[in-house]
C-alpha cells in the first residue's frame, strides 16, 4: 500500500510527475495503472444452483414489476 | 488478487514513453514493464497531495485530518447531493404538501441510512479493486447478467436525466427563461465542466455547485416550522394520514427511489476509482459518504418542511410540477423564499444531470473496455464522453419536444429506480463478499445483515406497490 511518500520524494512537485515516472509508480498501486488494468481481468465466478435461482427470480421480479408500472401509467393517464 | 486473469486487449497509442531518468520503482518491481498513461500521471498528482498530507499527519501537524478529508472527500458527497435531484425534491415537496409533518420526516432519514449502507460498499469495492461497478459485474458474472444490469442502469439513467432537464426547465422557467435557453445552457455547462479533462477539477466544480442544494434550508426556516411537532414525528414515526393506502405506498416508493438507486452504485464506485482512492483511504471514504448522507437528508427534510404550509392551508398539490411549488409557496415565504426554491430545483437538476450522465459514461466505457476517466482527453476516451454527453443531449432534446408526454417519465422514474434496485443490490452484495475480488476487505456480518435487510425491504416495498396497483381496493 502506498500511503506515504519516500523521504527523498517529499519535495517532488506535481508538475514534475510527467518526468518522474518512478514517483508516479510509487504513488499508485500496481493494479491502479491503466496498463495493468488493460491486461488483467477478474475471472468469471462459479454460479451455484441457489445463486442462479436467485438471479432469475430477481430478474423475473423486475420484469413483472415493470409490467405493473405500465398498467399504473395507463390507468393514470386514462 | 487471485481471481485475476490476463487479458489480450491493449491500446498502445495512449501510453507515454518513460523518460530515461525515471527507471522503475524498487517498491514495485513487478510493474516496471507497464508503461504509463496521462491518466496515471494525473491520478498520481492527486495521490501526491494525499501522500504529502499523510506525511504531515504523521508529524502531528494541526488540521492534518481536515486536509486529508478535503483531499479524499468528493464521491460520497456528490452521490448523495446528486441523488437529491429534481424528481427527488419534487417527491419531497409532494410529501410535505400532502402529509405535513409526520411519518415521512423520519422515514426519509431511514431511507438515507439505507443509502449509506449501500454506498459504503461501493467505496470499498472501488478503493480495493480500482475497477468500476459495470466492469466487475461483467467480469465476475459474464455478459448475460452484465447486459441485464446495464439495461436496468441505462433505462433508469436516461429517464432520470429527462426528469432532471424537466426540473431545470421548470426552475429556470420561474425566472422567465425560455425552455430552449434553459436546456441549452444546462448542456453547455455540463460540457464545460466535463471538458476540464481533470477529475479533480471536475469534482471540485461539482462540489461547489452541489452545495447550493442547501438553498432549501433557508426556505424551510422561512416557514417557521412547528419544531415540537417535528420532534414528535421523529420520535413516534407519525402521524400518517390515510394509513397504508396505495397513494401512500406510491409516495413511500418515490421517497425510497429518491435515496437508493442503481446509478449511485455505478457513479460512486466509478468516481472512487477515477479519484485513485486506495484501501488506506476507505476510512475517509466512509466519512465522505457520511457527510453526503447527512447533508442530503437535511436538505431533503428541509424541502418537506418548506412545503408544509401548502398542507396546512389545504392547497391541493397533487398535480403540481416543477416551479408550481415555488409559485404556490410565495404567499408563505415571500418572493425571496420562492426564488430560492426555484433556484434549488435548478441546482438539483443540474448536479444530478452531470452525476448521472457521468455514471452512464463510466459504465459504458467499462463495458466497452475503453478508457473511461475524466482525466482523459476526448480523443483518448471518446466512448466514455460520447455516452456521457450523448445521453445528456438526448435527454435535453426530449424535454424540448412540444407536447411530449413528460408526465409519464416524472410519474415513474423513482418507482423504476426502486424496482431495479434489488438485482443491483444482489450483484453488489455478491461482489463485496467475493474474497477473490475483495481479499480481506469483504463485508462483515453486520454489513451483510444490513445489506440483505435493505434488499428485502426494497422487494417488499416493490411488491406492496404491485399489489396496490393490481388490487387497488385491497389496501385502501
Amino acid at each position: 500500500m502506498n500511503t506515504n511518500l519516500k523521504p527523498d520524494n517529499q519535495n517532488v512537485k506535481s508538475t514534475e510527475l510527467s518526468q518522474r515516472h518512478d514517483v508516479v509508480r510509487s504513488l499508485l498501486e500496481e493494479d491502479q495503472l491503466v496498463a495493468f488494468k488493460q491486461r488483467t481481468r477478474f475471472g468469471r465466478r462459479k454460479f451455484s444452483p441457489a445463486l442462479k435461482v436467485l438471479l432469475w427470480a430477481l430478474r423475473i421480479y423486475v420484469i413483472v414489476m415493470l409490467v405493473i408500472v405500465i398498467i399504473q401509467i395507463v390507468r393514470t393517464l386514462h | 488478487m487471485s481471481g485475476m486473469n490476463q487479458s489480450s486487449e491493449s491500446s498502445e497509442s495512449e501510453f507515454i514513453a518513460s523518460p530515461a531518468s525515471s527507471g522503475g520503482s524498487p517498491a514495485h518491481p513487478g510493474n516496471c514493464a507497464d508503461p504509463l498513461t496521462g491518466e496515471d500521471i494525473s491520478r498520481a498528482r492527486d495521490r501526491l497531495a494525499v501522500a504529502k498530507a499523510r506525511s504531515l499527519a504523521q508529524q502531528h501537524k494541526p488540521w492534518r485530518w481536515m486536509r486529508l478529508l478535503w483531499l479524499l472527500a468528493g464521491p460520497g458527497v456528490l452521490v448523495f447531493l446528486g441523488e437529491n435531484d429534481a424528481p427527488s425534491m419534487l417527491s419531497y415537496a409532494a410529501t410535505g404538501s400532502q402529509f405535513g409533518i409526520g411519518f415521512f420526516l423520519p422515514f426519509i432519514l431511514v431511507t438515507f441510512m439505507a443509502g449509506w449502507i449501500v454506498q459504503e460498499m461501493t467505496v470499498r469495492l472501488g478503493s480495493v479493486t480500482h475497477r468500476g461497478h459495470a466492469e466487475l459485474i461483467f467480469d465476475r458474472f459474464g455478459p448475460f447478467w452484465g447486459f441485464f444490469s446495464m439495461a436496468d442502469l441505462m433505462l433508469g439513467n436516461f429517464l432520470t436525466l429527462v426528469t432532471e432537464f424537466i426540473g431545470i426547465r421548470a426552475g429556470l422557467g420561474y425566472f422567465g427563461v425560455p425552455p430552449l435557453v434553459a436546456v441549452g445552457g444546462a448542456i453547455a455547462l455540463i460540457l464545460a465542466v466535463t471538458m476540464t479533462h481533470r477529475y479533480w477539477t471536475w469534482e471540485r466544480i461539482l462540489l461547489g455547485l452541489a452545495l447550493f442544494n442547501g438553498l432549501f434550508v433557508p426556505v424551510a426556516l422561512m416557514t417557521h416550522p412547528d419544531w415540537p411537532a417535528v420532534g414528535h414525528a421523529f420520535i413516534t414515526f407519525g402521524p400518517l394520514p390515510g394509513g397504508l393506502g396505495s397513494q401512500n405506498i406510491l409516495l413511500m416508493m418515490a421517497d425510497i427511489g429518491a435515496t437508493v438507486t442503481p446509478w449511485m452504485l455505478f457513479f460512486q464506485q466509478g468516481a472512487t476509482t477515477d479519484k485513485g482512492m486506495q484501501p488506506a483511504d476507505v476510512g475517509f471514504g466512509r466519512w465522505d459518504t457520511s457527510i453526503g448522507t447527512l447533508l442530503a437528508a437535511l436538505f431533503g427534510i428541509a424541502v418537506v418542511l418548506a412545503t408544509v404550509p401548502l398542507y396546512t392551508h389545504g392547497i391541493s398539490t397533487e398535480n403540481y410540477q416543477g416551479a408550481q411549488f415555488a409559485q404556490a409557496l410565495q404567499p408563505y415565504v415571500g418572493k425571496l423564499g420562492s426564488t430560492l426554491f426555484a433556484l434549488g430545483l435548478v441546482e438539483a437538476g443540474l448536479v444530478a444531470a452531470i452525476s448521472i450522465s457521468t455514471s452512464s459514461g463510466y459504465a459504458f466505457g467499462e463495458v466497452m473496455h475503453h478508457a473511461h476517466s475524466l482525466n482523459r482527453s476526448l480523443k483518448e476516451a471518446w466512448p466514455f464522453y460520447l455516452a456521457l454527453l450523448g445521453s445528456a443531449i438526448a435527454a435535453g432534446a426530449i424535454v424540448l419536444i412540444p407536447h411530449a408526454p413528460l408526465e409519464f417519465v416524472v410519474l415513474i422514474v423513482n418507482v423504476i429506480a426502486v424496482l431495479a434496485m434489488p438485482p443491483a443490490l444482489l450483484f453488489l452484495l455478491l461482489l463485496v463478499n467475493d474474497r477473490e475480488v475483495m481479499g480481506e476487505s469483504v463485508n462483515g456480518l453486520w454489513l451483510n445483515i444490513a445489506g440483505i435487510t435493505v434488499t428485502v425491504l426494497l422487494i417488499i416495498a416493490g411488491l406492496g406497490y404491485g399489489v396496490s396497483t393490481v388490487f387497488p381496493k385491497l389496501l385502501s
